[in-house]
């Protein structure tokens, strides 16, 4: 462990981006001690406004400001990824532990279903799932969490084959422990490298799919802010106010730049042999 | 190879029979009444009534399913609840425009990502690979439909030009359909260079190590025949796995791209059923491109066994 914080801390790219990642949770959680206009209010005397000291980076169409919408898609963007991802986390870990572990037709079950949920494009599994439960955020946070769980499953099934016969599970075998101790002390510490970094890259996948979903206007519904749903309302003003379109694609390619690198710098962290040519 | 392309159209049987099951059930996951939330609030009970009559749902959920999946292998997908049409012959009218639309953009990723992944390799760890590499990364954290929006922003504030909002045939007025295709091809293509250009750097940088290109070199043949006649060859297998597992991400990628440049297609086609609540066309839509998906991956399949015959499995 304090080889992997030594190599934490010599990894340039992953502290950036951490430090990046951190300053963006930062600011979204304490968003509304922040000194901002309210994201859903309207000023009509003030629509579609270029940057101005009242408006750091101008308005929209209603007069409502950028800046503070933008940083309420953030959190919205941030609370889709990371709770879809737990429901799939979740989910994958159980699912995964019981395939790899007991073997047989938990297995051949199991497995058969994520092949099937694995044989759906992603987002259009997203679409279908958020088409039947209706629009909305929570909907889209179940649908994310459902499309992803074949991606955990399979990773833990496969990390649990590849531990399941070492000496160390043998040993605790025979001293008397029980499946679930074996299961959650004794195999799941020992793959959660591999679980962190894909949980890292399927949060970015997920902001993007939120994106996608509220852009269709299936996702994140209005008035609340999601990058998504800002990028389709620009459509109209893009000649007025590029602005709408700009700051938003900026806000959201800085974000999943950073957990797309951080996930890669993690990867190359926890498999040093790996990340070099 | 027939041997092993009977296997594995074999092994597709249960993976379709699932994909019709979870189709399926979409409708029944509606909350509440299926038929009152298409009608709406004013609907009369008569008309929910006789439209739930229609669409199946007053039978019990198995007799429904096995009459779906017997209509379904009729090429019966249904008939849509908006326009009464049937929906299985406008998905293939649909799907032609999109496949159109996925050919360009695969043929525009490829032509992006093939040389720069090269260049990225044999320039491994030096400004241009780290600049490329860089862009690559850039590629996969920006949504398709952000790009779309701002090439359409940069093209008519700063160009003026804007593109064609009719649909003509590319059969009827090849120019036109291309100036229509043109810049969701691009969308598309950038997000696929992405990852194919991470992919093809990766797998040449692990070629070129190997001791065959040495030979190659001290052969004395030059560079360019090193590269593109040896390496190349030899590094395909990735990228083409990479290139079909892109094809999902394709199709549902042109939902998001054909919504957002007007083109009828199959994405459309799916998301105005979604919008009307018309749930024999999301379902016949969704059935019918995961069908797609799933045969598309086989014959990706079937190509590495070509290409390789040591992968028979």
């Amino acid at each position: 462990m304090s080889s992997m914080l030594q190599n934490f801390s010599k990894n340039k790219t992953a502290l950036i981006c951490m430090i990046i990642l951190l300053f963006i949770i930062v600011v979204v959680i304490f968003s509304e001690f922040l000194p901002l206009h309210s994201p859903n209010k309207m000023n009509k005397e003030y629509r579609l406004q270029g940057p101005s000291s009242e408006f750091f980076l101008g308005t929209d169409q209603f007069g409502r400001d950028l800046f503070s919408r933008i940083i309420s898609g953030a959190k919205i963007s941030l609370l889709v990824g990371i709770s879809s991802v737990i429901i799939s986390v979740g989910i994958g870990i159980i699912l995964g532990l019981i395939a790899g572990y007991f073997g047989k037709w938990y297995d051949s079950l199991i497995m058969r279903t994520m092949d099937i949920l694995f044989a759906f494009p992603e987002i259009l599994l997203a679409l279908a799932i958020v088409a039947a439960l209706g629009p909305g955020t929570f909907n889209t946070i179940l649908a994310i969490g459902i499309v992803n769980i074949p991606v955990f499953t399979r990773l833990v099934r496969g990390s649990v084959l590849g531990v399941k016969n070492l000496e160390y599970i043998e040993s605790a075998k025979s001293l008397g422990a029980k499946d679930t101790r074996i299961l959650f002390l004794e195999i799941l510490p020992n793959i959660t490298a591999p679980l962190l970094v894909q949980s890292t890259l399927a949060i970015s996948g997920a902001i993007l799919t939120e994106s996608a979903l509220s852009f269709l206007g299936l996702g994140v519904q209005p008035p609340n802010p999601s990058w998504g749903g800002m990028i389709a309302e620009s459509r109209r003003y893009m000649e007025l106010a590029p602005g709408m379109i700009i700051w938003p694609c900026l806000a959201m390619l800085i974000t999943i730049f950073a957990i797309n690198l951080f996930g890669d710098a993690l990867n190359d962290i926890f498999n040093p042999l790996r990340g070099k040519n | 190879m027939g041997k092993y392309i009977l296997k594995r159209l074999f092994s597709l049987i249960p993976i379709i029979i699932g994909i019709s099951i979870i189709v399926f059930l979409i409708i029944h996951l509606v909350p509440g009444d299926p038929a009152s939330i298409i009608l709406g609030n004013n609907a009369t009970p008569e008309a929910i009534k006789a439209l739930n009559a229609k669409l199946g749902l007053d039978k019990p959920l198995i007799v429904q399913y096995f009459d779906w999946v017997v209509h379904l292998i009729q090429g019966n997908f249904g008939t849509s609840v908006q326009t009464d049409q049937s929906v299985l012959p406008t998905l293939i009218n649909k799907f032609l425009v999109t496949f159109q639309l996925t050919l360009l953009s695969v043929l525009i990723g490829w032509i992006i990502a093939i040389p720069l992944g090269i260049l990225s390799a044999v320039k491994a760890n030096s400004v241009v690979d780290f600049i490329l590499r860089i862009i690559s990364m850039l590629g996969i954290s920006i949504p398709n439909f952000a790009i779309g929006t701002l090439l359409l922003l940069i093209l008519s504030v700063y160009f003026g030009w804007y593109p064609p909002i009719d649909y003509v045939n590319f059969w009827d007025d090849p120019i036109s359909a291309l100036k229509i295709f043109i810049l969701p091809a691009i969308t598309m293509g950038i997000v696929l260079s992405a990852g194919i250009m991470r992919m093809t750097r990766t797998s040449f940088i692990e070629t070129l190590n190997k001791d065959f290109i040495r030979t190659a070199r001290a052969k004395g043949n030059p560079e360019g025949t090193v590269i593109v006649g040896h390496g190349l060859r030899n590094s395909m297998i990735p990228i083409i796995t990479i290139g079909g597992m892109q094809i999902g991400y394709l199709l549902g990628g042109a939902v998001i791209v054909e919504q957002l440049f007007s083109i009828p297609g199959i994405g459309q086609y799916i998301l105005n059923g979604i919008y009307h609540r018309d749930f024999p066309v999301v379902q016949g839509g969704v059935l019918f491109i995961s069908l797609i998906f799933v045969f598309v991956n086989l014959i990706v399949d079937i190509i590495y066994c070509w290409i390789d015959p040591r992968i028979k499995y």
